[in-house]
């Protein structure tokens, strides 16, 4: 039996104690099967508890070979096998961040285990006294007695302890630099896993430190007489040094918005070099294999291990090659393209199209990087010493409902007739309601780079925070017209309410976008994906209406202001300062913010609602495609599965839940679901055939004009700048595959269609021939997350 | 040993707590057919603290053979709701696609709804274990979440939720706490 004591050797026999006989004669007294546990130790404590003797969960019973227990990390080593444990070492790097741990990866090398060890040990001293690869409990046993050829001046030595001490000591500062990023950012056990079995990687040691001594190493070798291998270890060393430079990327500050900044970017020469070391260390082949023992499940017995033993995880060095690639790749992309948002809007676009779409893919410590590089410790954002989360919040309102939205800019002139009280209650309450409204918009921003079943909580979280807001800023803007008629006008004269108009807005879309993310997540069967789609295209309804009505009204009102309200304002005044102040105001109004509110009321129109009334069109098609389907009998969606044990009403609400407690829109109710089937008329039609045959006609219309908006939106991307110019400019541009992947589901749809009709025509005769015996429905992915394929077969039965 | 019930000539029992045997077997055969390894611990949690949730079907002819077994147990949920909740659900090999899963699973939410008044049942698979999915779904269990990465081999897990009550399908902060029951609390799944 192995010790457990941490300072005790498991390599000295004299460590053991059999306590057996104490063990059981101090249970003896337990008769009833009754657990005995601390008041603390739960199920989920249970679940990962070690059971003695239990070879699957007891790691005392892991056995380990004499080469492995005795392995001397000291000991000199060849060229080739120096590069075969960095070469496994670069394999387990990315294991680790495959769903695996430290121990079972990275750490099961002894040459880490041992180096972090001396680390820990030797509190004092240079980086390279301290991270020596002796092992200290190896001492007297060392390979000098037995090994009496190899000096420490030879080459095999300084391989070991100079060329892979560097290597590991990059390595093992690089894994805390991903710790650290994991800590504040990600998910542990989804994410990542954090487990170091008590080992501090190289927290005291500074980057650059390691850099230098990674460097250094290098132009050692380079200086070295070694022919063969040295350009193989020089490209591993500098991998690693490519890697430990990842986190300069958060000392970038980007200069957003900046035209004459434009073009002008940063040199980020050390990721493409990364991209390029992966691709040659990837092609050689590596036929020297490391050192025996060298690589055990040692340190799962050795050190502090709260979990059951398993095997040295690696995946295979294609994946791990390609993990590595994508995360200098991933950090590449977001980096360069970050540097050339010019607006606002491009921000916004790019976390929606670009990142939110592509975290699936995403290295995870790309997707970290990420985070921390978007929202700076400083609360900046991507370094923008000028834009801070509190601006771009607010920027996030008027990049929907335009410029010059009186309530964001309450200031002394604009209160100068309301009473001192009331003023300075009116600028508290607008502090506190501006820090509510900028902490949703943090938290939509922290769901775009979380991973996809986290992005579905923090959506559903989303929902409650924006309606929240929506009611206690409908009251504020309120307030403030009847009390001091502050607040933009529609034209019409009535209050515009633009500040709680975007929070609606915002409210719908993430209404929306957690419906439709469910169906990438795949958690809606057959039944419940007409309900999703019927409830999108409502939702998709209502923010079309509030699009083209009140939001398009308030830009409309702020326009009025300026082209016309503004200049008879100025009129009224006689000639002196106050009216030349307003006249200079006029002109700003005129050049500046004009253009500024007709670009958004055009972006508004051409773009979002165009592309909002294509996926309606087609969300209606798939609603009438599967209404027909259910009609028909293949399978029902009014009554959900044959054997349940709950009542559909129940299935109903439950899938509706995340949408429940919203006020406004107010959840459809059941009975309008089940009669939304009725509205076809198929159910009593007297001739369904020649029924469903024109409704298919609907769909295919219905398919035609959505994909007809759409082509005709990818056409405005490329070509109408006042759309073109609200995307960052992109060879690979996230926002045009989107739509070009929505418009190739249209084709499939009607393929599918097309299929279906034919099945009609082969039961024109009798079309209770169509039905859940004869056919099946299934729902396949497809090429956009939110569509999959829809498609009936023939069963065989 | 209590009989509760013969389907198809095969007996339903509820677990009893003195035979180790029955013990042993359920733990082997759980064992063997599920991908977490559990330590003895979590089956004497559940097994002691639930025993009127744990069914056994026994070999047609050999009453001391288990062929399947389903171990649940029954918690309020954060105070709001009575959530039960299926741990583990195993059928020997040789047995399956016999509906023995179903009639376990069906007799469990059966005794969850009249004795403790269960508001939802709930449980996790992973997302391509495709026999269970089709199982708990015929029987009207949704898909309420995609857990990341959830099981020890990487796989994403669904949790599943059969909803009883009006009260699984409102959201815990606008729920009354529940009245005190005899049920015991853990909250930690
Ligand atoms: C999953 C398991 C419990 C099913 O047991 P079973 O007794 O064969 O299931 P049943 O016969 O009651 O089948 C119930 C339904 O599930 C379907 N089903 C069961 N196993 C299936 C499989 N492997 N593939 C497809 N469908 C399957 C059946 O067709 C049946 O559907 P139907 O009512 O539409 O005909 C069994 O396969 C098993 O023990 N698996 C290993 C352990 C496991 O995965 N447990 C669940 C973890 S939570």
């Amino acid at each position: 039996m192995i010790s457990l004591d941490q300072n005790g050797d498991p390599r000295e026999p004299h460590a053991h104690i059999d306590i057996t006989n104490e063990l059981f004669s101090s249970l003896s007294y337990i008769s009833d099967n009754k657990v005995i546990k601390a008041e603390m130790f739960n199920l989920l404590e249970g679940t990962r508890a070690l059971e003695m003797l239990n070879p699957n969960l007891d790691t005392g019973l892991i056995t380990l070979s004499d080469e492995e227990i005795a392995f001397d990390s000291g000991r000199p080593q060849s060229i080739d096998s120096v590069i075969a444990v960095q070469n496994r070492l670069l394999h387990l790097l990315p294991s680790w961040l495959n769903n695996s741990s430290l121990p079972l990866t990275v750490l099961s090398c002894r040459y880490v285990q041992t180096l972090l060890e001396n680390y820990a040990f030797f509190r004092d001293g240079s980086l390279s006294q301290r991270c020596s690869l002796v092992d200290r409990r190896l001492q007297g046993s060392q390979w000098q007695h037995h090994d009496t050829v190899i000096s420490t001046d030879s080459l095999e030595y300084q391989l070991v302890h100079k060329v892979l001490k560097s290597f590991i000591i990059g390595l093992a500062k690089f894994v805390g630099i991903t710790l650290d990023i994991a800590m504040n950012v990600l998910y542990e056990e989804e994410d990542i896993t954090t487990r170091t079995a008590g080992l501090d990687f190289l927290g005291e040691i500074s980057t650059v430190a390691v850099l230098d001594e990674l460097n250094h190493t290098i132009e050692w070798i380079l200086a070295s007489d070694i022919e063969s291998g040295a350009d193989v270890l020089i490209s591993q060393l500098k991998l690693v040094l490519r890697l430990n430079q990842l986190n300069s990327v958060f000392s970038l500050s980007v200069p957003l918005f900046e035209e004459s900044q434009k073009g002008i970017t940063p040199s980020f020469d050390f990721l493409s070099d990364g991209t390029e070391l992966v691709d040659k260390l990837s092609s050689i082949e590596y036929n020297q294999s490391c050192p025996g023992g060298a690589f055990s499940r040692f340190i799962q017995l050795d050190r502090e291990n709260k979990t059951i033993p398993v095997e040295v995880y690696e995946i295979a060095p294609v994946e791990a090659w390609k993990s590595i690639r994508s995360l200098f790749q991933s950090v590449q992309g977001f980096v360069v393209n970050s540097h050339k948002i010019c607006n606002y809007n491009q921000l916004i676009n790019f976390l929606r199209y670009d990142i939110s779409t592509s975290a699936v893919d995403m290295n995870i410590i790309a997707r970290g990087i990420f985070q921390l590089y978007v929202i700076r410790d400083d609360r900046t954002i991507l370094g923008c010493p000028n834009i801070t989360v509190s601006n771009y919040s607010i920027d996030n309102i008027e990049n929907v409902v335009g410029k010059n939205t009186d309530l964001l800019y309450l200031d002394d002139s604009s209160l100068s007739s309301v009473k001192p009280e009331l003023k300075h209650q009116l600028k508290d309450r607008l502090q506190q309601m501006l820090q509510d409204l900028e902490s949703c918009v943090y938290h939509n921003v922290t769901v775009h780079a979380s991973n996809v079943c986290r992005q579905q909580q923090l959506m559903s979280k989303s929902l409650v925070l924006w309606d929240t807001l929506q009611v206690s800023w409908e009251s504020f803007e309120v307030e403030c017209f009847q009390l001091c008629k502050i607040g933009n006008e529609l034209p019409s004269g009535d209050l515009g309410m633009a500040v709680s108009s975007y929070v609606y807005f915002t409210k719908l879309q993430a209404m929306i976008d957690l419906a439709l993310n469910g169906v990438n997540l795949e958690l809606y069967k057959d039944f419940e994906i007409y309900l999703i789609y019927w409830y999108v295209a409502y939702l998709i309804q209502l923010i079309v209406e509030h699009l083209t009505g009140r939001i398009d009204l308030i830009i409309e009102g702020k326009i009025a202001y300026i082209e016309k309200t503004h200049p008879k304002k100025i009129k009224k005044f006689k000639a002196g300062p106050k009216k030349q102040q307003l006249k200079e105001l006029q002109l700003y109004y005129q050049n500046k913010i004009l253009p500024q509110l007709v670009q958004t009321r055009d972006y508004n129109r051409i773009f979002l609602t165009n592309s909002l009334v294509a996926m309606n069109n087609f969300l209606d098609a798939i609603c009438v495609f599967l209404m027909i389907i259910s009609n028909l009998g293949i399978c029902d969606f009014r009554d959900g599965p044959k054997s349940s044990l709950t009542s559909m009403e129940d299935m109903f609400h439950f899938r509706m839940k995340p949408w429940s407690s919203i006020g406004v829109p107010s959840l459809p109710t059941y009975a309008q679901y089940i009669n939304s089937f009725k509205a076809l008329g198929l159910d009593e039609a007297p001739d369904k055939f020649q029924s469903a045959l024109s409704l298919i006609k609907v769909i295919k219309n219905k398919l035609h004009l959505s994909k007809s908006l759409y082509q005709s939106l990818l056409k405005d991307i490329v070509n109408d700048d006042r759309i073109n110019s609200q995307f960052v400019q992109d060879d690979n541009s996230k926002v045009v595959y989107w739509y070009e992947s929505i418009v190739k589901c249209i084709d499939s749809y009607s393929e599918e269609v097309e299929k279906f009709v034919e099945i009609l025509e082969s039961n024109k005769n009798d079309i209770s021939q169509i039905n859940s015996h004869n056919y099946k429905l299934k729902i396949i992915k497809s090429h956009h997350r939110y569509f999959p394929r829809v498609t009936v077969e023939k069963t065989f039965t | 040993m209590s009989l509760i019930t013969t389907i198809d000539g095969l007996p339903y029992h509820q677990f009893n707590v003195q035979d180790k045997n029955e013990f042993t077997q359920i733990s082997h055969l759980i064992s063997q057919h599920l991908s977490e390894p559990y330590s003895i611990y979590v089956y004497w949690y559940f097994l002691n603290t639930w025993p009127q949730y744990c069914y056994t079907v026994k070999h047609p002819q050999d009453a001391s053979s288990i062929i399947g077994v389903i171990i649940s147990k029954i918690e309020p949920h954060r105070d709001v709701r009575i959530r039960g909740y299926i741990g583990m659900l195993v059928i020997d090999p040789e047995f399956r696609g016999k509906g023995i899963a179903s009639n376990l699973v069906k007799l469990t939410v059966q005794t969850m709804i009249e004795r403790d008044g269960a508001d939802e049942i709930m449980l996790e698979t992973e997302v391509i274990n495709e026999g269970a999915l089709r199982l708990y779904e015929g029987l009207g269990f949704l898909r309420a979440k995609r857990l990341y990465r959830y099981y020890l081999n990487t796989h994403d897990a669904y949790r599943l939720i059969l909803p009883i009550t009006p009260k699984s399908h409102t959201r815990i902060a606008f729920l009354p706490p529940v009245a005190p029951t005899g049920l015991t609390t853990d909250n930690s799944i």
